[in-house]
């Protein structure tokens, strides 16, 4: 992440790379998530076994396991949020990075809350294998990057609640990290040659002209 | 010919002056937002939002894994009861 997009700058030119980034690693959240899914599936048995022979209550084990997998939901986003943040060079102010880590970590703790969700739903492994990419692709079909929300909105989406948290993190994403930016649009110049061979030239814009996102956190 | 084609770009540069003077190739602030329909945005909104679902989904999990057990439990009563 830090590699490719390092450092990637206030032109214009780096809004599709800052929205890219912020989808990218949003949706990175949840693919590492799918790992407490796997680990779910392999003790199942195992817990199911145990508790037909008295061993805990089911209550105990849920709260145990939600308190040993929330380190995880913290520690993970956290350190990927201190290289990743600062290596593309989002807003370099401590609210802006507040905002960025404490929605990764809730994306993380949401994307684990249903891969276990989907587990414990689904009546044996291939099924839990199988329906947990499908659903994962529709949080990334009605996540704000590839269907416009304004679209979004008019179809049926509304209804597809699954995909609400992954919508949510972008637009909160989107939404803070260009916050007190001043965006440069670069004077560009660019020669034509016409049909008759003569020389001209016209320029896409201006001048260097800022570009200014005045929105406020609300 | 030259001074026409200089005359020409001169006339285009002023106009571009002109016409991009209030109108920026990409709208700004609020404007930008609407066309991503993000406009409307509330951050502790959003953040509430995740935390219910987070608990939402725990709660399915929690249910899932009772009503298992709660099947088990039925089924060997019942298989205990008929044989």
């Amino acid at each position: 992440m830090g590699s490719i997009y390092w450092q990637i700058g206030d032109d214009q030119a780096s809004i599709q790379d800052r929205i890219g980034a912020l989808f990218f690693m949003a949706t990175n959240q949840a693919f590492g998530m799918l790992g407490s899914l796997t680990i779910f599936l392999e003790e199942r048995n195992l817990i199911n076994r145990e508790r037909a022979g008295g061993a805990y209550r089911t209550s105990s084990y849920f709260f145990a396991k939600t308190f040993v997998e929330a380190p995880f939901f913290l520690l993970f986003p956290l350190v990927f949020s201190c290289v990743a943040y600062w290596m593309v060079g989002f807003v370099p102010t401590a609210a802006a990075f507040g905002i960025f880590v404490g929605n990764l970590v809730l994306f993380a703790a949401v994307s684990g809350s249903m891969f276990l969700a989907i587990g414990a739903v689904s009546p044996n492994t291939t099924v839990a294998q199988i329906l947990s990419p499908v659903l994962t692709v529709l949080f990334l079909l009605f996540g704000g990057f590839y269907v416009n929300a304004v679209r979004r909105c008019s179809r049926a989406s509304q209804s597809l609640s699954l995909s609400l948290s992954l919508s949510l993190v972008h637009s909160t994403l989107t939404l803070t990290t260009p916050t007190g930016l001043t965006l440069i649009q670069p004077c560009r110049i660019a020669f034509h040659r016409t049909t008759n061979g003569s020389r001209t030239f016209r320029s896409s814009s201006t001048a260097s002209r800022p570009w200014s996102t005045t929105s406020s956190i609300r | 010919m030259p001074t026409k084609n200089a005359t020409r770009c001169f006339a285009l540069i002023c106009f571009e002056l002109l016409l991009f003077q209030n109108s920026p190739c990409i709208t700004t602030g609020q404007q930008e937002l609407a066309i991503l329909g993000m406009q409307n945005t509330n951050i502790a909104y959003n953040f509430m939002i995740l935390g219910i679902m987070f608990v939402v989904y725990r709660l399915i999990a929690y249910l899932a894994l009772l009503y298992v057990d709660f099947m088990r439990r039925h089924l060997s009563a019942h298989t205990a009861a008929t044989s």
